[in-house]
């Protein structure tokens, strides 16, 4: 694998021949181990036998069901078990399954390609993070909208912010999947251009965006204040969702200092909206 | 009948012009045979002898330039050895200006002279500008075709149908006061402007013919036939009359081309490439081809001479093509380019071969020369043109003119073409065609470079120039173009930057070509890539193979296991097959063993399992799956990581 990957990770070198080992070892090894019957099964020709072993090894948690799930994609299978394969390894938290994940990333199957976007997403490990980082940057550019999504909410989950640059690119284009990711990891310094992009993107997708960085605790009151108040020039009913939903949450403690001014201004909009009916 | 509007006031100068004193008059004579060389060689003895250089008797390389601005129009003299302007005299011009060796004339429009706005001639001092004359045209429905100057000034009008019978009269002035020293009806009005050669003029008409007349008396001397294709202009040299067709090539004037065809020993015709517009001459049966036009500025420039066979050539073998900012050299056999030169910014309005170099002046007034032989830039000066002046056209009277400065030093060729190549002007997409064509045939990564860039489609070139830049990236061996291979092969499709992915099918088989193994890693990554079409994936393995790439066996195999058990592979069998093919040529051991596994697996696509099967057979590779161990060890002893 050495080669491979690095024009796709931009000089990352892939750090293993893992995937050859793991075919060797599906083509050789006779069945003894505690995972054997799973493993016969994801091998065998029985799909739905061999979706339910992956399933059930899902909920092992162990380093040797994640690696039966890893030596069956490595060695290939048909799409609907290689989901669920990659589902299953979706709970395993190893950075083995790495170099499996990544390859999986590159199918031609979008389905295949977000469940392995977020079952990378998921991989805890300091080795693996900036691979996996620039990998889900870079499937933020994908051909197919609901893989950018996957991988918007990806780098939002693992609160990465590498790719908010182009996630903004891809707001400005009035893509759908990326406004709550990006209004969960958006800057302070980005709340202003967020603003003005009011009139000239989709209004519910930037109510989505405003009210995802409204559920924000980070975010000093002021800012807020501005999310509010953007909010309040969108008539749309996302807006008033969005509105709602933050008037209705909780008090956080840095809210309190500022006499929730925040708040009460949604509030105040909503009421307006109210009477106005 | 011509003489019906000769009297009713040719010239406006009332009798005098046509009828006056020492006029002489006549009809065509009809004892002339069409073609015969006897008269046609006792016709040029009249020409003659021409003086070397320029015409004005100053014998200073000059231009002579229509400038147009909102202030007002006017003519300026200046001088090519330094760009020093004589004279800069307003007034506007209407025609093309002729040189002769005091003064010259244009047609003016009489309006600015207090007249009605009909044409009149303009005869200028050359040495001031200072108008010497002015001589009215015709009144009447009576058209001008055009005029020349050489040692007389000789015009041609016409009346009536062109096409059936009318009328034509020659006539010639006198230079010292625009009165009428002679004119010549001719019974036909299909005429076209005439040229001046020495004391020799030269008239084409009715297509085929052209009338060769005394300068001194306007009395027909002889007819030339153009056999084969319409004889559509004259010109006079300093080394004697050429005519010919528009785009058909032309006839050096002489005994053996008074019939004109085209293995005539005086017919020239040069090869050309299919960008340039192959104009030897302007139609000068149109009126309109006496005035500066477009045709000026994309047309070829020529010269002849006659060789030790007796044959016409073209001077040096070398023809020389003007394209509004590009200059090219071509061999005039082969069509083969000798050099090429791209005019900054502005294009040239007007351009002539001096015989040495090639002289041309820009619309916003650069008056440079190039040398004829090498395209090297010769002189440059920057004309001080009034305010929002603009160059309309140019006379050059600069014969023999080969610059003034040190022959700069020229960019290579291929920079000069890359230039024209981005050039921002999308209107010549013939011409990038044929620099992606040229640029093709030159070695090195620049070239390399070029033609990548042309693929990439960012500058939006015109599919025929991409198709081109295709078919020779496929087979160019240039071993050094490594890493600009690279370079195109690691872009990739993205939605956000707008990219498109890398045409791989082009670029597979220029890895091949060019024997780019250090490619190989960035050409088999996109076997992992979701965007990759069935075809690409096929040429992406050929390409290894081709090269005896071991280190694409990796990439290949982490494809076939991706897709052996994909229903979509059903649908695309060649892709995985030619993966197989692949890596059975190149993993050695390790990779049979990983294709005896691949057809031992239940879930793999039946097409392939019996592909490779049939291929491991004929390898003589066929044989019962190892277990862990053994594959493990094969894959250690045959390097693969």
């Amino acid at each position: 694998m050495i080669g491979v990957l690095a024009p796709l990770l931009g000089g990352q070198v892939a750090p293993s021949s893992a995937l050859a080992a793991r075919r060797s070892a599906v083509a050789g090894e006779s069945g003894s181990g505690p995972l054997e019957e799973e493993r016969r099964a994801l091998l065998g020709n029985n799909e739905a036998a061999a979706v339910a072993a992956a399933k059930k090894l899902g909920t092992h948690k162990s380093a040797a069901a994640e690696e039966v799930l890893l030596e069956v994609l490595a060695s290939g299978t048909s799409p609907a078990v290689a989901e669920a394969a990659l589902t299953a390894l979706g709970a395993q938290t190893d950075e083995r399954a790495w170099d499996t994940l990544a390859l999986y990333a590159g199918h031609r199957s979008p389905a295949l390609r977000r469940q392995a976007l977020r079952s990378l997403a998921q991989l805890k490990g300091a080795s693996t993070a900036p691979r996996t980082s620039e990998l889900l940057v870079m499937a933020l550019g994908d051909a197919d909208q609901d893989v950018r999504a996957t991988a918007a909410e990806a780098l939002a989950a693992r609160n990465d912010r590498a790719g908010l640059g182009r996630m903004m690119s891809l707001l400005r284009d009035n893509e759908p999947g990326v406004a709550e990711p990006l209004g969960a990891l958006v800057t302070p310094a980005l709340v202003p251009e967020l603003a003005e992009l009011l009139g000239t993107v989709n209004e519910d997708i930037l109510a989505n965006t405003l009210g995802a960085a409204l559920k924000r605790k980070d975010l000093a009151e002021q800012l807020r204040v501005d999310l509010v108040r953007t909010l309040a020039k969108i008539s749309s009913p996302m807006s008033t969702a969005a509105l709602a939903e933050y008037a209705g949450s909780a008090t956080g403690k840095g809210e309190k200092t500022e006499k929730d001014k925040a708040k009460k201004e949604a509030q105040a909009v909503l009421d307006q909206r109210s009477s106005s009916r | 009948m011509i003489s019906s509007f000769v009297n009713k006031g040719w010239g406006g100068v009332p009798a005098a012009m046509f009828l006056g004193l020492g006029v002489m008059s006549g009809c065509a004579s009809s004892n002339l045979r069409a073609g015969d060389t006897g008269q046609v060689a006792s016709a040029l003895a009249h020409r003659g002898g021409v003086e070397e250089g320029p015409r004005n008797q100053q014998g200073k390389a000059l231009a002579f330039l229509e400038l147009a601005s909102s202030s007002g129009a006017s003519v300026m003299a200046a001088d090519l050895r330094d760009g020093h302007v004589l004279w800069n005299q307003p007034g506007s011009v209407i025609s093309k200006i002729m040189v002769g060796r005091d003064v010259l004339v244009h047609l003016a429009p009489e309006r600015e002279q207090g007249g009605k706005g009909r044409p009149m001639l303009l005869a200028r001092e050359l040495a001031t500008g200072d108008v010497r004359w002015l001589a009215p045209l015709a009144s009447g429905g009576e058209k001008l075709v055009g005029c020349d100057l050489g040692d007389a000034l000789v015009c041609v009008a016409r009346s009536g149908d062109e096409l059936r019978g009318g009328e034509a009269v020659v006539w010639a002035i006198d230079l010292a006061n625009g009165s009428t020293r002679w004119q010549r009806t001719l019974p036909f009005a299909r005429v076209a402007g005439p040229a001046v050669s020495g004391n020799l003029v030269a008239v084409p008409n009715r297509s085929q013919f052209v009338t060769l007349l005394d300068g001194k008396n306007g009395e027909e001397l002889a007819q030339v036939l153009s056999r084969e294709t319409a004889a559509e202009f004259v010109r006079a040299e300093r080394d004697g009359l050429y005519y010919g067709h528009t785009t058909d090539g032309a006839f050096s004037l002489s005994a053996d081309s008074a019939l004109g065809t085209r293995k005539s020993p005086g017919y020239l015709h040069a090869t050309l490439p299919s960008f340039v517009r192959p104009v030897y001459g302007p139609d000068m049966y149109r009126p309109e081809s006496f005035s500066y036009s477009a045709i000026d500025r994309n047309r070829i420039l020529w010269r002849g001479e006659t060789g030790k066979d007796g044959r016409s050539h073209f001077r040096d073998g070398l023809v020389t093509v003007l394209n509004y900012r590009f200059f090219f050299g071509f061999e005039a056999a082969s069509g083969e380019l000798r050099w090429a030169y791209s005019q900054p910014d502005n294009e040239a309005v007007s351009a002539a071969d001096t015989g040495k170099s090639l002289v041309y002046v820009t619309v916003d007034g650069e008056l440079g020369a190039l040398d004829r032989a090498s395209g090297k830039r010769t002189a440059k000066h920057r004309l001080p043109l009034p305010a929002g002046a603009l160059v309309r056209g140019v006379t050059f009277d600069a014969e023999g003119f080969s610059g003034t400065d040190a022959v700069a030093e020229s960019p290579p060729l291929a920079d000069v073409l890359s230039t024209m190549l981005w050039d921002k002007d999308r209107r010549f997409p013939d011409l990038k065609v044929f620099v992606v064509d040229q640029l093709s045939h030159l070695p090195g990564p620049q070239a390399t470079s070029e033609l990548l860039r042309v693929l990439s489609g960012a500058d939006k070139l015109p599919p025929a120039a991409v198709q081109r830049a295709s078919e020779a990236l496929t087979t160019r061996k240039d071993a050094e173009s490594a890493d600009l291979l690279v370079a195109a092969l690691s872009e990739r499709a993205d939605v956000i930057d707008g990219k498109k992915r890398p045409p791989l099918l082009v670029l597979a088989k220029a890895v091949a070509a060019a024997g780019a193994v250090k490619a190989i890693p960035a050409l088999v990554a996109h076997l992992r890539r979701p965007e990759t079409e069935p075809a690409e994936v096929v040429q992406i393995a050929r390409a290894a193979v081709t090269l005896g790439a071991r280190e694409a066996v990796p990439a290949l195999e982490d494809y076939v296991a991706l897709y052996r058990a994909d229903p979509e592979g059903e649908r695309f069998p060649a892709p995985l097959q030619a993966a197989s093919e692949a890596i059975l040529a190149l993993g050695g051991p390790s990779g049979a063993e990983f294709l005896r596994f691949v057809a031992a697996e239940p879930k793999t696509d039946d097409a392939l399992r019996s592909h490779v099967l049939r291929a491991l057979s004929s390898e003589g590779a066929a044989k019962p799956t190892p277990t862990a161990g053994t594959l493990q060890s094969e894959r250690t002893s045959a390097g693969s990581p």
